[in-house]
């Protein structure tokens, strides 16, 4: 049983959070993921352990966001076999801000654009590893796969990356 | 460990980046570095790539959201669960009322119908034998009002009833278990001029 909705809250609220944040590159998207993954955590707090929170939540967490970004694009499929306006009324509803627009042309602004293109489970390894600094065995429990799997993912992740904004790059100077 | 060409050193690069090659794979990947600069400049994008990875900041949940987890966990809080949640505790206390009464009504019938049992079923008894006729017919209809709310309470509880209970139970009442449960003394033994022999109860 979690031993204190409120300190749980504080404890984990930002790992919630950034990692929504990162996985789905939208604002909106990230609040909501984020609500619901707290609310769960009221719900379901007699059954869960506190040795265990900090994984459960992560993976809750996860999952929510794949579910969101398949719901996202299977709207987009829908939408686009009507037409081009209405896909983008299915595209998360994000107002570049100047630091937006300054950030986007940058290479931070490249590596977050081919973050969020990036697959699973390269995707959650990368921002559990890199991005939010957890060890590889909170990925490993977090994630439920194996140690040795969560460094070749993490490899093979950032190497994807790599080639991405080397495309990116190339493309530029061409 | 022999040379690695470019697209081996590009397999690699990652794990020579974090330093998770064996020592041989490591140098074998820096000999190559050191003679190819297009495979350099790829090392100098991985480095920067995680470099750039772990300077991203982690972010707080903007205090709205928190605010609106708090107030949907406040309000469930004190929000009575549900009817359904509720329901087979309170069935639970319904059931056990009902045995409580039929119990309570069987005990209190069955006492009224051991008084009728020993003024009709025993009247040579000593007591009941001088019973006041008014007395026994109050008795008898106590009784049977009894026997009907203990049938009725016990059909409400989903029992089957026999409709001849009352009589049942009447003559149940002579029996001497009826008697053992309802905490009263046995009948007086029979006595040897009555032509039944004594039984030895030692």
């Amino acid at each position: 049983m979690v031993s204190g909705f409120e300190a749980a809250v504080e404890d984990h609220q930002r790992r919630i959070y950034t990692f929504a944040r990162y996985y789905l590159g939208n604002q909106e998207e990230a609040d909501d993921i984020t609500q619901e993954v707290l609310l769960r955590l009221w719900r379901n707090r007699n059954e869960l352990d506190d040795e265990y929170l900090g994984a459960w939540l992560l993976r809750v967490t996860r999952n929510a966001c794949y579910d969101l970004l398949r719901r996202r694009r299977s709207a987009a499929k829908v939408f686009s076999a009507e037409s081009e306006d209405e896909v983008a009324e299915t595209e998360p509803a994000r107002q570049p801000g100047p630091q937006d627009r300054a950030e986007a042309s940058s290479f931070r602004g490249h590596l977050r654009d081919a973050l969020e293109e990036l697959g699973e489970p390269y995707r959650s390894v990368i921002i559990l590893r890199e991005i939010q600094g957890l060890k590889y065995q909170e990925i490993s429990d977090a994630l439920e796969m194996p140690l040795t799997s969560v460094r070749v993912n993490l490899h093979r992740g950032r190497k994807k990356l790599r080639e991405r904004l080397r495309e990116v790059y190339d493309h530029a100077a061409a | 460990m022999p040379p690695l060409d470019c697209q081996q050193v590009l397999e690699h690069l990652e794990a020579y980046v974090d330093g998770d090659l064996d020592e041989t794979r490591a140098a074998a990947v820096a000999a190559h570095l050191e003679g190819c600069a297009e495979c350099h400049a790829d090392r100098s994008l991985a480095e920067d790539v995680r470099r750039e990875l772990r300077a991203l900041p982690a972010l707080d949940a903007p205090p709205a959201v928190l605010r609106e987890v708090f107030r949907q966990v406040g309000e469930e809080r004190f929000r009575p669960p549900p009817f359904r949640a509720r329901r087979p505790a309170w069935t639970a206390l319904a059931r056990s009322a009902v045995a409580a009464s039929v119990l309570a009504a069987v005990v209190a019938g069955g006492g009224i119908f051991l008084s009728l049992d020993r003024a009709t079923v025993e009247p040579a008894g000593p007591d009941l034998a001088q019973a006041d006729p008014e007395e026994v017919a109050r008795a008898t209809e106590e009784a049977r009002l009894a026997f009907a709310y203990v049938a009725k309470v016990s059909r409400q509880a989903g029992l089957e009833v026999r409709e001849d209970l009352g009589e049942s139970l009447a003559a149940a009442s002579t029996s001497g278990l009826t008697r053992a449960l309802l905490f009263l003394p046995q009948p007086a033994p029979a006595r040897p001029e009555d032509g039944e022999p004594e039984r030895d109860r030692s």
